[in-house]
C-alpha cells in the first residue's frame, strides 16, 4: 500500500511524506510551481536560471556553504531540474542526515535571496554553456513540436530560454520571480523514506512555520488557437529528425485524454510492442533510427508525437508512415489483443518504477502540486480498468486533422512533409 | 493615385529562399482572400480547405517578401495570428495565374470597386462624359500590351511631376481595362 500523509502548513506550504519501510535513504526536495510556462518573451529562461543561481555557494548566505558541506557527512547528493511547469530541487542521502536534508532545502528555496554579481555572471556562463548544447542538437524535437501545436507562449516555452535574454537578467529581475512565486503556498515539501510521520512532521513544522505568506503573482500565457509547423532548415548534416504530433485542449476527461494519447505514442513509437510506425519505419524498410514518442501535459494543454531521425531525402517517406498510421489509428482505433499488449507494456512499466524507490520518489514529488493524490497502486488498478472501446472513441475526438502538427530540424524539404497533412 | 511600381511574377511553382516549391495557384487564392478584414490562419486554411500546416509554409513565404504581415489577437487564453495584406502592399501589381472561380469574382470585385471610387471622386468636377473600354487581347501580344501600358503610365508619372496649379483643374482620368485571351 502507497500510503501518503498530506496536510498543509499555516503558511500554504504542502506537505507530503510516504513511509518506504526499511529503507535506509531518505529522499526530500521541494517543488514549486514555476517553470518557463510561467514566463513572458523577455523573461524567457529565468526559472532555470534562477534554479542555478539558488543552488550555488553564496558568500552572503554562509549556512548554505556549512549545510552543503554536512551532506558529505551522510553521503547525500542534492540537485534540481526545471520543467516547463514547476522546479524540482532534491536532496538524497543516508537517513540519518535528514535533519541537514531539510534545513539545505529551506536555505535554498525561502533564505537564499541575495546573490554576488560573481556568482550571477558565473551562471549565466553555465546557462549559456547549456543551451548552446541544448540547440545543437536533436534532442529539441519533441519541445519544438509542443511549440508547433501550442505555439512560443504558455506549454511552449522552452526551459532553458534564449541566449540573449540569459545575458541580459538583472539580479532585479531574478529578485522579483523570488519574490512572486517562491512563496509558501506555491511550493510543496515532501520526504520519502523510512521514518516517524510525527517527528517529520514536527521537525517540518519548526523548520518551515517560520516562511512568511506572502502574495503569489503567477504569469500565465495564452497558446496559439490551431496547431501549425516548426522547422528549422539551419542543421547541418545529411541527417534530419521530424515530429507528427497532436494536441487536445480540455478541462474533462483528463485521465481519459492523458491515457488515449499515451497509448497512441506507445503504439506509434514502441516497434517491440506493436507493428506500426516504429516497427515499419525501423524494421520493414530501415530508413529511421531513434524513433521516440513524447507526452507532454500542462492544466488543460496536452501535446503527444512521434519523433524519427531519417537522411534528408527519406524525411519525406517517414512523415508519410507516420501519418498513414495515424489516420489507421483513427478511422479503425485499436484491436483488442494490441490494445492489450498495450496495456500490459504500461502496467509493466509502472510496476519497475513501483520497486524503484528513487523514481517513485521523484514521481511523488512531481505530482506533489497536483490536485489528486498520487498512488502507483491506484494508477495500475485504472489502467486495467481502462476499455478499449473508450480510449478509441477518445482518440477519434483527439486525433483529428485540426489536432495535428510537424515539427522538422535538417536540410530536409519541408514543402513536401507539409503536403502530406 | 500613384501608379505602383511593385510586381511579382507568378510561374506554376515559386521557389521560397528556403529551396521549397510552391504552388502559385494557392498563393494567389492567399492574395485574393486576404484582401479586406484580416484573417485567421485557421479561415484561411478552411476557406482554401488546406492544412494549417500546409497553410504555414506559403504565410511564412508571404511574409517573408513582404505581401503579408501579421499580428496577434488574445482573446482570454488564446492567442489568434491574424493575416492581412501589407499596407505598404495594397497597389502591388501581381500577374497570376486565376483558376479559382470564387478567386476571379474577388479580382472582378476589387476592380469594380477601385473603379466606382475613382469615378464618385470625380463628384465635384464637371464632368460631360464618362466612357469605358473593354478589349480583348491575344494572348500573344500581351506583353505589348503590358510594356505599352507601361510606358503611358510612365508618361503620365513624369507629365504629373511637371504639372501647374492651373492645370490640376484640367486633368484628365485614364482608365483601361483588358482581357487576355488564348488564341485557337
Amino acid at each position: 500500500m502507497f500510503e501518503v500523509m498530506s496536510f498543509f502548513l499555516d503558511n500554504g506550504i504542502r506537505v507530503l511524506f510516504h513511509r518506504e519501510n526499511h529503507s535506509k535513504v531518505v529522499k526530500a526536495g521541494i517543488i514549486v510551481n514555476q517553470g518557463s510556462a510561467n514566463e513572458t518573451d523577455e523573461l524567457n529562461g529565468i526559472s532555470h536560471f534562477l534554479e542555478h543561481l539558488l543552488l550555488s555557494d553564496n558568500e552572503y548566505l554562509s549556512e548554505l556553504g556549512e549545510n552543503k558541506e554536512k551532506l558529505r557527512e551522510y553521503g547525500a547528493t542534492y540537485n534540481a531540474t526545471t520543467y516547463k511547469s514547476n522546479t524540482m530541487f532534491y536532496i538524497m542521502g543516508m537517513a540519518h542526515g535528514v535533519d541537514v536534508y531539510l534545513k539545505l532545502l529551506k536555505n535554498i528555496l525561502f533564505d537564499n535571496r541575495e546573490f554576488p554579481e560573481e556568482v550571477v555572471e558565473r551562471e549565466k556562463n553555465v546557462v549559456i554553456r547549456e543551451l548552446s548544447s541544448y540547440y545543437s542538437n536533436f534532442n529539441q524535437i519533441s519541445d519544438r513540436a509542443v511549440q508547433a501545436l501550442y505555439g512560443e507562449k504558455n506549454i511552449g516555452r522552452i526551459v532553458v530560454g534564449k541566449r540573449e535574454n540569459v545575458q541580459g537578467f538583472q539580479i532585479e529581475q531574478v529578485k522579483e520571480i523570488l519574490s512572486n512565486v517562491y512563496t509558501p503556498e506555491n511550493t510543496a515539501l515532501v520526504v520519502f523514506g523510512d521514518f516517524d510521520y510525527i517527528e517529520m512532521k514536527e521537525k517540518v513544522y519548526k523548520l518551515f512555520s517560520e516562511v512568511e505568506d506572502t502574495v503569489t503573482r503567477r504569469i500565465i500565457e495564452p497558446v496559439q488557437s490551431v496547431p501549425s509547423i516548426y522547422y528549422n532548415p539551419n542543421f547541418k548534416g545529411e541527417n534530419s529528425i521530424a515530429s507528427v504530433c497532436f494536441r487536445k485542449t480540455t478541462d474533462v476527461n483528463q485521465t481519459m485524454v492523458n491515457n488515449t494519447m499515451n497509448f497512441v505514442v506507445n503504439a506509434l513509437s514502441n516497434g517491440t510492442i506493436c507493428n506500426r510506425t516504429a516497427y515499419k519505419l525501423r524494421f520493414e524498410k530501415g530508413i529511421a533510427y531513434n524513433i521516440g514518442g513524447f507526452f507532454s501535459s500542462i492544466g488543460r494543454y496536452h501535446a503527444a508525437g512521434i519523433t524519427a531521425v531519417g537522411k534528408n531525402e527519406d524525411m519525406e517517406e517517414i512523415v508519410k508512415y507516420m501519418l498513414e498510421e495515424y489516420e489507421a489509428l483513427r478511422n479503425d482505433g485499436f484491436e483488442k489483443d494490441e490494445f492489450n499488449r498495450i496495456k500490459q507494456f504500461l502496467i509493466m512499466e509502472m510496476l519497475c518504477e513501483k520497486n524503484n524507490m528513487t523514481s517513485q520518489a521523484d514521481t511523488l514529488l512531481r505530482l506533489a502540486l497536483d490536485p489528486r493524490v498520487y498512488s502507483p497502486e491506484n494508477e495500475i488498478r485504472m489502467y486495467e480498468k481502462l476499455d478499449v472501446e473508450e480510449v478509441n472513441n477518445c482518440l477519434k475526438d483527439i486525433l483529428t486533422h485540426e489536432n495535428m502538427g510537424l515539427a522538422c530540424i535538417g536540410k530536409c524539404r519541408i514543402e513536401p512533409l507539409a503536403n502530406l497533412f | 493615385m500613384e501608379a505602383s511600381r511593385d510586381s511579382i511574377e507568378l510561374k506554376e511553382v515559386v521557389n521560397d529562399s528556403r529551396g521549397n516549391e510552391l504552388d502559385s495557384h494557392i498563393i494567389s487564392n492567399i492574395m485574393t482572400y486576404l484582401y479586406g478584414e484580416p484573417k485567421s490562419s485557421n479561415r484561411i486554411a478552411q476557406y482554401l480547405q488546406v492544412s494549417p500546416v500546409k497553410l504555414q509554409i506559403y504565410m511564412d513565404y508571404l511574409e517573408d517578401i513582404n505581401l503579408v504581415d501579421s499580428f496577434e489577437e488574445v482573446d482570454e487564453e488564446i492567442i489568434e495570428k491574424k493575416y492581412r495584406v501589407s499596407p505598404k502592399k495594397q497597389d502591388l501589381e501581381v500577374n497570376v495565374k486565376l483558376t479559382d472561380n470564387l478567386a476571379l469574382m474577388q479580382y472582378a470585385d476589387e476592380l469594380c470597386m477601385n473603379l466606382k471610387n475613382n469615378i464618385l471622386s470625380l463628384a465635384a468636377e464637371d464632368i460631360n462624359e464618362l466612357s469605358y473600354y473593354v478589349g480583348e487581347v491575344p494572348l500573344n501580344a500581351l506583353q505589348g500590351t503590358i510594356d505599352n501600358i507601361k510606358k503611358l503610365q510612365n508618361e503620365v508619372e513624369e507629365s504629373e511631376k511637371n504639372i501647374t496649379e492651373k492645370d490640376k483643374s484640367e486633368k484628365y482620368m485614364l482608365i483601361t481595362a483588358f482581357i487576355p485571351y488564348k488564341q485557337n
